[in-house]
């Protein structure tokens, strides 16, 4: 196993540069300036070039991209925003905590509750609570989240009160844990909302499947209980697939959610990944890029040593 | 501080480009009518994207511009009407012979960090604001600064290289004096610094307190402003970057000034009792450019024919509801450069068809305008994707060309690629804004024949002798009278010609808690009085 690891490891590395030249050159080919939001009605050449030179996009290409990777490899810098000039780490960094908080609330408690509801849905399959399920998760998947997260905005902080419009906190100075989880709740459930409606729908296909094997049906005929039958032979094998579900959303932990952050004012990575990339802030576009390319990577290996975890019959690095 | 800047209208919501202004000067400590009963309270404001570094001048985002013009003064500044009053300066005197401005700094005055403020601060600060290697983004506007000397600790000489009448206007009363001290490695830190960028330090009658990244900015009163302390303890920007959301906080009442309400929320606003809706006007004009190099668009005759056949009366009427006066050219008629008797051409399908007759352009019987090249006019028109109140208008336009034969295909971009397509003159025609101008409007980067882009802005193409005259001309007169005239005569000069169809003046409507008094809006910013501005009830001053 710990040989597989590093197999893995090591050949995701060349994966990720990859990535990385594909992106920056997709990048830097798509239309658009990055010194666009430097320009003022009185501007001349020279004012522009110098900002073009202060940024490096100046240089060909290929220069570009050759600075960008020789400061990562052997300074492990990801390079300075060309908005202002902060550190990209930094700004990585800021950004971190109010993410991993969002999303890592979300997708806990969609795999508390998606998980149960797949179980019952499978198990009771064409129950009446089967068939209401299904109706929310077709509604969760098709609603896009951001007009789910006006409505409840509306409902929930702006009619009834019960919750405030947006940000993450009103109490700067010091930290204060109602005042989060107040905050945090809007947010946070929207964002569930959406993922248990498609990780029940997994979950009971994969329990469907599981309940018709026959080791099910042999389990059931030497008299053990429904209970053990489907907590301790069926669900196990039923969550191998959700394995994979669940750690490709890892990433997401820290690449954050787009439009929830926006409309909830949270400060986090997909507020600024969304920014860099509307004011073609290079570098900053290519630190997240990277970072959740590496989070991918680690997760389908994560996904994959969970597999053997809980499938015995899985074993890697032995042919 | 003032407008230094002006800049294209991105959205209709975050448009209103400029510096805070500041009040007009008093000799003593508090400035004149200031009521201790007003004092107390924070206000919360709104923006839609965070700050990006409080430095002047390095950048250029309105969030920045405007907690700039809270935090630090210039020499000089601009009363609501755009005249020069004192501000860290009390007099000045110009000698035209050697071509240099004298100034008497005011005496006493202290940064945030309790260090006098000395000729050798302004020395220092324009010395970063003209450093050809300074990452300044309005570097070109001090190019007629020739040396800045210091006399004695309260007196300094800006020596010009050539006559520049506007410098005072446009230069020297936005121009933010800069702590020396506090940038010891001088022009790196101006640049580099991220620690100075995010934690200034101005003579402004607000400091910074501080900043959370996308969440919030805190600024507080300056205690010891040379003008009288301003009535709020607080002025706490927030980050919403959704304008539903934004409207939502101050119907919830989170937040307690919204610059500028989205149409679609304006009704609910105005239904709640505790809030209340200003209406006012912005310098800004909304026209439809082109590329004016090229057919066919070069052709006065063609540009007639399209205004008149483009109804912008319903436009105003219907997709601003009102809100937005028709236009007749590049100036706002609350500025003193429009000229009044010129008047926006009216909506008439008949006379458009006579010009493009004369352009050269028939009607055929299958319905379409041919050219004089003998194919149909086709054409597509641009907008900044995501803009609601432009992709309607790029709708009414395809409507209304097409009852004079010609085929419009509506297109959004993305606005950075709009940006990039419109300096290499790749749109066809477009609906677009410009903003930020006041009294003292300086229109040459739009319409100078030597402002073409990739350099500057004039990114119609238009290269018209008369206009270049008009343009240089009034930078180089001396007598604000006769510059005023040299603009009305421009004014009527490009409706005459149709320069660019000349389409409206849009209003902004501020979203306000009732109680938040003593609100003035100029043209240039929404924020000019911010000083004055009070809580009416004592409940809400703690």
């Amino acid at each position: 196993m710990p040989k597989y690891i590093i197999r893995r490891t090591l050949q995701s590395i060349p994966l990720l540069f990859i990535i990385s030249i594909i992106t920056f050159l997709l990048m830097t080919l798509a239309p658009g300036d990055p010194t666009a939001v430097y320009k003022n009605p009185e501007g001349k050449p020279q004012n522009l070039e110098m900002i073009k030179k202060e940024l490096g996009v100046d240089q060909p290409i290929y220069v570009q991209y050759y600075k960008w990777i020789k400061l990562l490899v052997l300074h492990g810098n990801l390079g300075y925003s060309f908005q202002d000039g902060r550190p990209v780490t930094e700004k990585i960094m800021e950004r971190v905590p109010a993410t991993l908080e969002l999303m890592g609330t979300a997708i806990v408690i969609s795999i508390l509750v998606a998980i149960p509801i797949g179980v019952y849905s499978a198990v009771k399959q064409y129950s009446l609570l089967d068939y209401i399920f299904t109706a929310y998760s077709f509604l969760g998947i098709a609603v896009p989240s951001f007009f789910i997260a006006l409505v409840v905005m509306l409902v929930f902080a702006m009619d009834l009160g019960w919750f405030p419009v947006s940000g993450m906190r009103s109490s700067y100075d010091h930290f204060n844990l109602w005042d989060r989880v107040h905050h945090l709740f809007l947010p946070a459930m929207t964002l569930a909302f959406g993922l248990i409606a498609s990780k029940s729908r997994f979950m009971r296909s994969s329990m469907l499947e599981v309940i018709k094997q026959d080791y099910v049906r042999t389990a059931r005929a030497k008299g053990l209980s429904e209970r053990k039958v489907i907590f301790k032979h069926a669900l196990r094998n039923g969550l191998i697939p959700i394995i994979t579900i669940i750690a490709n959303r890892l990433p997401d932990l820290f690449g954050g959610a787009l439009f929830i952050e926006t409309i909830f004012a949270w400060p986090g990575m997909g507020r600024l990944s969304f920014s860099a990339i509307f004011i073609r802030d290079y570098q900053v576009i290519m630190g997240t890029t990277l970072i959740a390319a590496v989070l991918v990577v680690l997760a389908n290996l994560l996904a994959d040593i969970l597999y053997a975890f809980v499938d015995p019959r899985i074993q890697y690095g032995k042919s | 501080m003032k407008n230094f800047k002006k800049k294209l209208a991105v959205t209709s919501l975050a448009t209103v480009i400029g510096f805070g202004g500041l009040l007009t000067t008093g000799a003593s400590a508090a400035r004149p009518g200031f009521d201790p009963h007003k004092v107390g309270g924070k206000v919360i404001i709104s923006t839609f994207a965070d700050a990006v570094r409080l430095i002047p001048f390095t950048t250029n985002d309105s969030a920045s511009n405007r907690l700039e013009g809270m935090i630090y003064d210039a020499l000089l500044n601009q009363d609501i009407n755009g005249n020069v009053i004192p501000s860290l300066a009390t007099k000045w005197s110009y000698d035209s012979k050697h071509l240099t401005y004298t100034f008497d700094l005011r005496k006493g005055v202290k940064f945030h960090d309790g260090k006098l403020m000395t000729a050798d601060d302004v020395v220092f600060s324009y010395s970063m604001y003209t450093n050809p290697k300074s990452i300044n983004t309005y570097i070109t506007d001090f190019e007629s600064i020739k040396t800045v000397k210091k006399v004695n600790d309260y007196r300094v000489q800006i020596v010009l290289k050539h006559k520049d009448p506007l410098i005072l206007v446009n230069v020297i009363s936005g121009a933010a004096i800069l702590p020396k001290h506090q940038f010891p490695k001088g022009l790196d830190d101006y640049n580099n610094n991220n620690y100075i960028h995010r934690h200034p330090i101005g003579t402004g009658a607000y400091k910074f307190k501080d900043w959370k990244a996308d969440e919030r900015i805190v600024l507080e009163a300056n205690k010891n402003y040379w003008d009288g302390r301003p009535y709020l303890d607080q002025v706490i920007t927030e980050v919403l970057p959704d304008s539903n959301v934004e409207a939502i906080n101050l119907l919830k009442g989170d937040v307690d000034f919204v610059e500028s309400l989205n149409a679609s929320t304006l009704p609910q606003v105005a239904k709640n009792k505790n809030l209340k809706i200003l209406n006012y006007d912005q310098g800004r004009f909304d026209y439809v450019g082109f590329n004016e190099s090229k057919a066919p668009w070069n052709n006065e005759n063609f540009r007639k024919g399209l205004a008149y056949g483009l109804d912008r009366q319903s436009i105003v009427s219907k997709i601003y509801l009102g809100k937005a006066t028709l236009s007749s050219g590049p100036m706002h008629p609350k500025i003193p450069q429009n000229n009044p008797s010129v008047k926006p051409l009216p909506y008439d399908v008949k006379k458009a068809m006579e010009y493009l007759n004369k352009a050269g352009y028939t009607k055929k019987s299958d319905g379409k305008l041919y050219g004089p090249n003998g194919k149909p006019v086709e054409l597509e028109f641009s907008y900044n994707n995501g803009n609601k109140t432009r992709e309607k208008y790029a709708l009414v336009a395809q409507q209304d060309w097409a009852k004079l034969g010609i085929k419009v295909t509506v297109r959004s971009y993305e606005w950075s690629v709009f940006l990039d397509k419109l300096a290499k003159g790749q749109l066809d025609c477009f609906i677009l804004g410009w903003s930020g101008y006041n009294a003292n409007v300086e229109h040459s980067g739009f319409f100078s024949s030597t402002a073409l882009p990739p350099d500057g802005n004039n990114n119609n193409f238009i290269q018209d002798k008369n206009i270049d005259k008009f343009l240089s001309d009034y930078k180089n007169e001396e007598d604000r009278n006769k510059r005023i005239k040299i603009y009305q005569a421009m004014h009527k000069y490009m409706a005459d010609h149709e320069i660019l169809i000349w389409s409206h003046h849009p209003k902004l409507s501020a979203g306000i808690n009732k109680d938040l008094k003593g609100i003035k809006i100029s043209l240039s910013t929404a924020y000019f009085n911010i000083n004055d501005w009070y809580w009416a009830k004592a409940s809400e001053r703690k």
